[in-house]
């Protein structure tokens, strides 16, 4: 990272960040927001909490064959959530991997030891690999470009990933009847829309059949419009089509439980989920615990962007205390060299200087 | 008295249909308190205030990397605190406070009109009127009484608030009616008394736009897409409500402070080209955005004849609608070109063979070397190398039956005048869509509320993919220009064509990738139709 970056003395967001602001103490309007919207902000994650407790609750007392599904990908996160709601909750649990063709071979094996341990079962989908490469291949190359909204969250690379995995899991559950998917996002992805989407809809991702003023973007329309765009109908039917439901359309309740009942600490997440069998991969960046391509997503997309994939999930820790400064920062670092990388751009069939790095 | 202590004290307070007034009158409270700290900031309408309130309230939370969106409180924070939030004790439930920003939005259109009087009826008499229905005279008259102090609160407001205005207006209207009653779901539960008077007396939907990082005279420009709440077929039938709609939408861009307003969906034929809202409402100008749409489709004709290999003067081409603006307009931009042929092909009324016949004469004037051909019937078309459908018909007219193969066809039509059956029951042709064009991804998008994708205005795919179609675009680039009064009214001038492209150009809007639906055009659909083509010759 260029030393020359001015950060906010608070949260570290850079200001190459968008929409980014600094007051003359060096905070910026995001830490600004933050403090000034807390006290709402806590009564809305209490109010979260109860109906998430209530939602379960509800959904245990219909003794379906599954009570939900949950987004396993192998990584901690997940990993930790699945043990969660197994173990606390005693939950009837579908675990569900989407194979994006990069999924880190230790993190495949993970899958395997921490299904079997807790007894659960499992389903992994494999969307066409061509088409999976061909998504890939155009966002890092900037054929399909995301706007602000997405990209201030997250590189576009991991908004097409994302895209495919929940539509998946919402497709999963509608053909076998389950009422909730569950998704191991931290408190920093999609923090505050996801309480809103919640106490609106009782599902952290928003779908309404009627239209109010204050509806949120729609973010599923946004993820796959540019796709259909560049890519046709064959790599857009592996998308939700949009926020608005269609007469007669429904679609599971989607719950974040780390923004509610589940505390996330790393620290105690890997302690826990080492008692299972679950090993960190040693192939995969610091961001990620599972995903292969992530370290040739982080780097393209700091060159063209210039800032971190991560910086807003990662500052926001930092604001909430999750994080200290040292370890977020730490959190920034990728590997420029090394064969992880190269191995993803050869599976692309793309070069260093394809995607400008 | 603070609220909680009013909520205990007034176990009525939500007798009346709407957010009790003192919930309201706090609520501005707050938000002038707000205001009053940004020193009033320079803003182009009330619109722009409501997702600051909504925020306020504990809705539409702004997203990370909102902080250079004008509708987002971030944006705001170097200066503000925490005191302008609605706290946890207001008593305010979630749907409580969605109907009270609804309420306030809803209110903005019938004041800037100046008709709060009429619109406080249409709510007793239509949207309230199943509630209100056991209410004595006097309770009527009371919740009235309600409804004005509302009004007088949004003015105190408003009074302070000094609107800058904005650059355009872009006025449009619903394409179906379950679109129609998205948006107004409360109809659903309307007698039909109350919705004829709803839908008589009923006000524009409107979202407030601004887009920078420009690179023209204006960096930046704001406006505001002004819906007429009314579905196609329901403008179709009555043309005393079409008149008054297009009325009450021109007024209300005008009073927004629009510039000009452009045209989307069918609102061009609704108005004769535009002029029946020139001649009417003074004090700003229109445009039919017909001029950037006959550039586009021409622009895309250009393209796919190079990209299937086509031998221009080999060609003939077909143009549906041409007695229309935009497909006498296109047939004009073709002609200068040495096509083989040129069928003009417009349904049956006498108006259209005469205006056909002096399209023809216009033609013939341009290019003296082409045949030209008129038809009143769509059945022949079945030769001809490239279709140009813009019809007004509002169900499918063009059929398997009518596409050699090889074809190319380009739809302009709202509603669609080629069924998207057709791309699955012929992969030896090319359907394409007419008119969408790309603007430049450094073109920031924010939208004061989000919409769903409505007729010709997808609002998201704006934001996501930086696309519109054609009439949008002329819009956005004249405002970009500083454009003030009419610019293209009338049936489609290629002059006016020439010049708005020119600007396109500048500003960064072109034509989009070949696509229909939505969807990009499969390559090998276009190698398919290239190998006919090529094996043809």
């Amino acid at each position: 990272m260029n030393n020359k970056i001015k950060r906010c003395k608070k949260c570290i967001l850079p200001n190459t960040y968008p929409g980014i602001d600094f007051n003359e103490k060096g905070i910026c309007n995001y830490c600004n927001y933050f403090e000034a919207s807390k006290e709402m902000r806590n009564s809305l994650k209490e109010d979260l909490k109860g109906q998430f407790y209530q939602l379960i609750e509800e959904t245990k007392t219909k003794k379906k064959e599954y009570d939900c599904i949950v987004c396993y990908s192998g990584g901690k996160d997940s990993t930790f959530l699945l043990m969660e709601l197994k173990e606390k909750f005693n939950l009837k649990i579908l675990a569900f991997t989407l194979d994006n063709n990069f999924l880190s071979d230790r993190a495949k094996l993970n899958i395997k030891v921490i299904v079997n341990k807790l007894c659960i079962d499992y389903i992994i989908i494999k969307p066409e690999q061509d088409i999976i490469c061909k998504i890939f291949r155009d966002v890092l190359t900037q054929k399909i470009v995301y706007p602000t909204e997405l990209t201030a969250m997250l590189s576009p690379l991991c908004v097409a990933c994302q895209g495919m995995i929940l539509a998946a899991a919402f497709r999963l559950a509608k053909e076998k009847d389950i009422s909730i998917v569950f998704v191991g996002f931290t408190p920093g992805q999609y923090p505050d829309v996801s309480y809103e989407n919640f106490l609106k809809t009782k599902s952290c991702i928003y779908f309404s059949n009627t239209v109010y003023k204050d509806d949120p973007p729609d973010i599923i329309k946004m993820i796959r419009d540019p796709i259909d765009e560049v890519l046709g109908e064959k790599a857009g039917k592996y998308y939700l089509k949009s926020q608005y439901l269609e007469k007669g359309e429904s679609y599971p309740y989607a719950l974040f439980p780390f923004h509610a009942i589940l505390n996330y600490n790393e620290e105690y997440i890997y302690k826990k989920i080492k008692t299972i069998g679950w090993i960190k991969p040693d192939d995969t960046d610091s961001c990620s615990t599972n995903c292969l391509i992530n370290s040739l997503a982080n780097l393209v997309f700091l060159k063209q962007y210039g800032y971190h994939p991560y910086i807003a999930e990662i500052s926001a820790m930092v604001r909430d205390g999750l994080f200290n400064k040292e370890y977020a920062l730490g959190l920034e670092k990728i590997e420029e060299n090394n064969n992880i990388l190269k191995r993803s751009l050869d599976k692309l069939q793309l070069s260093r200087e394809d995607v400008g790095i | 008295m603070n609220l909680l202590t009013y909520r205990r004290s007034r176990k009525d307070a939500w007798k009346y249909p709407g957010t009790p007034i003192l919930f309201f009158k706090f609520l501005f409270k707050k938000v002038n308190e707000a205001a009053a700290i940004l020193k009033y900031p320079s803003l182009p309408s009330p619109y722009s205030l409501v997702p600051l309130i909504s925020q306020a309230l504990g809705l539409g939370m702004p997203m990370m990397g909102s902080g250079k969106s004008p509708y987002s409180m971030i944006s705001y924070f170097t200066r503000l605190n925490e005191n302008i939030f609605l706290k946890n004790n207001s008593g305010l439930a979630y749907h409580q406070r969605r109907v009270m920003v609804d309420e306030i939005y809803d209110m903005i259109a019938p004041y800037l009109l100046n008709e709060q009087e009429e619109y406080i009826e249409l709510l007793i008499c239509a949207r309230h009127k199943e509630a209100l229905k056991n209410f004595s005279t006097d309770e009527i008259t009371e919740f009235r009484g309600i409804l004005k102090d509302k009004f007088k609160i949004l003015h105190n407001l408003f009074l302070k608030t000094k609107f800058k205005g904005g650059h355009f207006a872009h006025i449009a209207h619903y394409g179906y009616p379950e679109d129609l009653y998205r948006e107004e779901s409360f109809l659903r539960e309307f007698d039909a008394q109350a919705l004829k008077l709803w839908r008589d007396k009923s006000y524009p939907i409107v979202t407030e736009i601004y887009i920078d990082n420009i690179d023209a005279p204006n960096k930046a420009i704001w406006g505001w897409y002004i819906f007429m709440p009314h579905y196609t077929k329901e403008i179709f039938k009555s043309s005393k409500l079409r008149e008054n709609k297009l009325l009450q939408a021109g007024k209300l861009a005008r009073s927004l402070g629009a510039k000009f307003a452009g045209m989307a969906g069918l609102v061009a034929s609704f108005s004769k080209g535009g002029n029946f809202l020139a001649e009417n409402i003074k004090g700003i100008g229109f445009t039919t955005g017909h001029a950037f749409t006959i550039a586009n489709i021409y622009d895309i004709t250009k393209s796919i004849i190079k990209g299937v290999s086509l031998d221009i003067s080999k060609s003939k081409v077909a143009i549906v609608g041409a007695a229309g603006s935009i497909g006498s307009g296109v047939s004009k931009l073709i002609a200068v070109n040495n096509v083989k042929e040129i069928l003009l092909v417009d349904m049956a009324l006498a108006s259209s063979r005469d205006k056909l016949v002096k399209l023809e004469y216009v033609l013939k004037k341009i290019n003296k070397n082409i045949a030209i051909k008129l038809s009143t019937t769509v059945d022949d078309v079945v030769n001809y190398d490239i279709l140009i459908v813009a019809t007004n018909a509002i169900t499918s007219i063009i059929r398997s039956r009518h596409l050699k193969k090889g074809a190319i066809i380009i739809d302009d039509s709202f509603p669609k005048n080629v069924s998207r059956s057709i791309i699955r029951e012929r992969d030896d042709i090319i359907l394409l869509e007419g008119g969408v064009a790309q603007f430049l991804h450094k073109h920031n998008v924010y939208v004061a509320r989000n919409m769903p994708d409505l007729l010709e205005l997808s609002i998201s795919k704006l934001v996501s993919c930086k696309q519109a179609y054609g009439c949008l675009c002329e819009t956005f680039i004249l405002a970009a220009y500083g454009h003030k009064g009419n610019y293209g009214l009338g049936d489609a001038d290629p002059k006016l064509a020439k010049d708005i492209w020119q600007k396109g150009q500048i500003v960064g809007v072109t034509s989009a990738t070949f696509q229909n639906y939505g969807f990009a055009i499969e390559k090998s659909r276009i190698q398919k139709v290239k190998d006919i083509i090529s094996c043809r010759s």
